[in-house]
């Protein structure tokens, strides 16, 4: 039987642009309810990855069903359903905010008109500005209210804190999970600010050369690696028959990133245990040259 | 409740951990009310998921209890049972480090025991 709370699955997604793979046999599910994270370097196929979902881009192969339905066969379940703010959009510049505002009602259903108006208040947006005026960081605060004021069942926000002050982005992250718990639905957020969105996630995303490697609660992907310092020769005796993903070493002295449960070490003398952040934890993962190092 | 959480433990635990340290300063009394999974995501800006696993761990061991519509209460008996909890971790949690620390400063238990009597003349 298939899962009810589905609200887009992905199968064997692919798509090329020439000779260069932006994505291949990504297999992806999105729950009705949750707020997903997508982490990934620059390249690494994210914003590809959104386009396709969104149907603002076709895949070569693979299919994406939005609430069961094939996006290819029923393009109108995605019109109907995902509100899709991307990083590079095209709002005419002469346009000003409010107007432009006013056209979410003709674009989605559930609209919240009253909610933009308390958002620009909020991001201290000013609604008489065209979009043209606006300042980078403005205009990320534009997409932020349109995407939330939107209360579409699918929210997908592509690098929505890009150009946000530290201020603006905590405002967001608070925003956010507010929305999700008054009006719970969907949401996919790309971002680069890994360490500090993380805790917002119900599950993180890890893309790499346009291959899904990780899909998991944050929590889950730090429960099972960690780190190893101490004398080199004693870290060296530790990590013989496990799996290392990464060593460091200064002069005498190793620290190894090593696979498996910190919880279950036992304190041994002269070797120190702890956790990796989920920052450190996608460097060492998509990072190409640690995998060298790794290799040697 | 504590502004920043830790990097080095679980959120949830952090959660539940907290909540304790506020029922066994007196800063929520018995039978008082706590505060909700929603309100404690917006607060910490983390997933109403995992402020709720906190809380559902406290559930769980007895120290919270549900009514039904309204909210998050405290049980009677949750000072004692958040006691004997954590008494069973004590040796664990502090002594160990304690005395690891010592050794590597080379304390003898002899002046660990003359500061502690120290303290508690004060």
């Amino acid at each position: 039987m298939a899962q009810v709370d589905t609200a887009l699955e992905t199968k064997k997604i692919c798509k090329s642009y020439g000779s260069i793979v932006a994505l291949e046999d990504v297999n992806l599910r999105f729950a009705e309810n949750g707020i997903y994270g997508l982490f990934g370097r620059n390249g690494a196929g994210k914003t590809t990855l959104l386009d396709i979902i969104s149907s603002r881009i076709f895949a070569d192969r693979g299919t994406v069903a939005c609430f069961g339905e094939d996006i290819s066969k029923h393009p109108q379940i995605i019109a109907e359903n995902c509100c899709y703010m991307p990083e590079k959009h095209y709002f005419p510049a002469r346009f000003k905010v409010k107007k432009l505002l006013s056209y979410g009602k003709m674009a989605f259903s559930n609209y919240d008109k009253r909610y933009a108006e308390q958002l620009c208040l909020d991001f201290t947006l000013n609604a008489d500005q065209t979009y043209g005026q606006l300042s980078r960081g403005h205009q990320s605060i534009f997409r932020i209210v349109l995407g939330l004021a939107a209360r579409a069942a699918i929210t997908i926000f592509d690098e929505p804190v890009l150009g946000l002050d530290a201020v603006a982005r905590d405002r967001f992250y608070s925003e956010l999970i507010e929305e999700y718990s008054r009006n719970p639905r969907l949401f996919i957020i790309s971002t680069h600010f890994i360490e500090e969105s993380a805790d917002l996630f119900n599950e993180a995303i890890i893309i790499k050369n346009g291959k899904v490697i990780r899909q998991a609660p944050v929590e889950a992907l730090l429960s099972n690696v960690f780190y190893v310092s101490g004398k080199s020769a004693k870290v060296d005796v530790f990590i013989q028959n496990r799996t290392v993903m990464s060593c460091q070493t200064v002069n005498d002295l190793k620290t190894a990133v090593v696979k498996g449960d910190l919880n279950a070490e036992t304190r041994s003398p002269g070797l120190r245990f702890s956790p990796l952040t989920i920052q450190k934890l996608f460097i060492h993962l998509t990072n190409d040259q640690s995998e060298q190092e790794q290799l040697r | 409740m504590k502004p920043e959480f830790d990097t080095d433990k679980s959120i949830y635990l952090q959660i539940a951990e907290s909540i304790e340290d506020d029922i066994l300063q007196k800063n929520i009394e018995e039978e008082a009310q706590v505060p909700s999974t929603n309100q404690l995501a917006v607060m910490y800006r983390i997933n109403p998921a995992t402020a709720a696993k906190g809380i559902n761990m406290l559930v769980n061991e007895g120290i919270l209890y549900k009514k039904r519509g309204i909210g998050m209460f405290v049980s009677s008996g949750a000072v004692e049972k958040i006691r004997s909890k954590r008494r069973a971790s004590f040796y664990d949690k502090y002594i160990v480090p304690l005395l690891d620390e010592a050794a590597n400063l080379d304390i003898s238990k002899d002046e660990i025991t003359d500061m502690i009597n120290e303290v508690r003349k004060k």
